[in-house]
């Protein structure tokens, strides 16, 4: 009886920002914005993103238009693994400095 | 003086011999009950858990398709299912693992003439209703069954292929859930034979279908 419920309660709305337009378009800016802070890393970042992610001024359009076209959650995912993958390359980079410890 | 008889050198008090009589009785009345609800190895109910195997998963499930239409175990079992459990909202593990999940069924279809039913069931049935599943699903392959319905049906099937799934990042309205994004592939008398996570790619995914699906004695009703 519940399922026979639900299925005539159910929206008919369909979130479109999850379906493949969007997602392209919210790949693509996201792409612009990490090409952005690779080409700028030797500026100085001044400007907070979220989960602690810092990027120089120069790519604050390309962030905004970046937070535009996806989801707030998504932004925050998609920083979070920036940050991880650039944390390993350190790790990884930086193997002289604790030799022979 | 006077010397006690034998026959009354007996216990004058009754009580730790109808105590004892009373243990006594409980641990039979403990063991016949116990017996009572022996189940022998090999025989019980279809979804028992197994005592070396682990826990058997898998289930009898009751969802709503993408047409609004009930669906339960009976109408896959003869298939040859892959099942996933995802969400629409996934940022990129979601879509990757459905386009996967389209393109082993393709392989399988047209290199091994092998048909599998793919079946993908949401654990996000508050945002996934059946009309948006339709829509997200015909982007991939309209083959794929989509599967929802309300809270407690999900978290019954999801209790019962043992799927971890947790609301995460919360923002207000929305929501990440963190899952596993496991498929798992089940043979045509609805038992899971085994189950595939991110690392399988797309061939690797249609080998290790095959390769089960041949070792398997159970043929697929409809090939």
């Amino acid at each position: 009886m519940a399922l026979e419920a639900y299925s005539s309660q159910a929206a008919d709305s369909v979130h479109s920002d999850v379906l493949s337009e969007a997602r392209i378009a919210c790949y693509k800016a996201r792409d612009a914005f990490y090409a952005c802070l690779e080409k700028e890393s030797d500026k100085k970042p001044t400007e907070s993103a979220s989960v602690g992610l810092l990027y120089p001024a120069e790519c604050k359009k390309n962030r905004e238009a970046y937070v535009n076209q996806c989801r707030p959650t998504w932004v925050k995912h998609f920083d979070r693994q920036y940050c991880a993958k650039k944390r390993v390359q350190r790790l990884l980079d930086d193997n002289e400095s604790r030799r022979g410890v | 003086m006077v010397h006690r008889r034998d026959s009354t050198l007996q216990a004058q008090d009754p009580r730790p011999g109808s105590v004892l009589a009373g243990i006594g009785g409980l641990v039979l009345f403990i063991r016949h009950n116990d017996e009572k609800r022996v189940v022998l190895k090999g025989e019980g109910e279809k979804y028992e858990r197994s005592a070396n195997k682990g826990p058997i998963i898998g289930g009898p499930l009751s969802l709503i398709d993408t047409e609004g239409q009930i669906v339960t175990e009976k109408n896959l079992i003869g298939n040859w299912v892959l099942l996933y459990f995802g969400y629409t909202s996934s940022p990129d593990v979601g879509p990757a693992e459905v386009r996967k999940m389209a393109n082993t069924i393709d392989i399988l279809e047209s290199r091994q003439n092998i048909k599998v039913l793919p079946v993908f069931v949401t654990i996000d049935p508050q945002r996934d209703t059946p009309s948006h599943l339709r829509t997200y699903i015909r982007e991939f392959d309209s083959r794929i069954v989509g599967l929802t319905g309300p809270v407690a049906a999900i978290r019954q099937i999801a209790q019962e292929y043992r799927v971890f799934f947790k609301k995460i990042d919360e923002q207000g309205d929305d929501y990440l859930v963190d899952t596993s994004h496991n498929m798992y592939l089940i043979n045509p008398n609805m038992e899971v034979e085994r189950s595939f996570g991110v690392e399988y790619s797309t061939d690797e995914l249609a080998e290790a279908i095959t390769k089960e699906i041949k070792k398997s004695k159970i043929t697929n009703s409809q090939n």
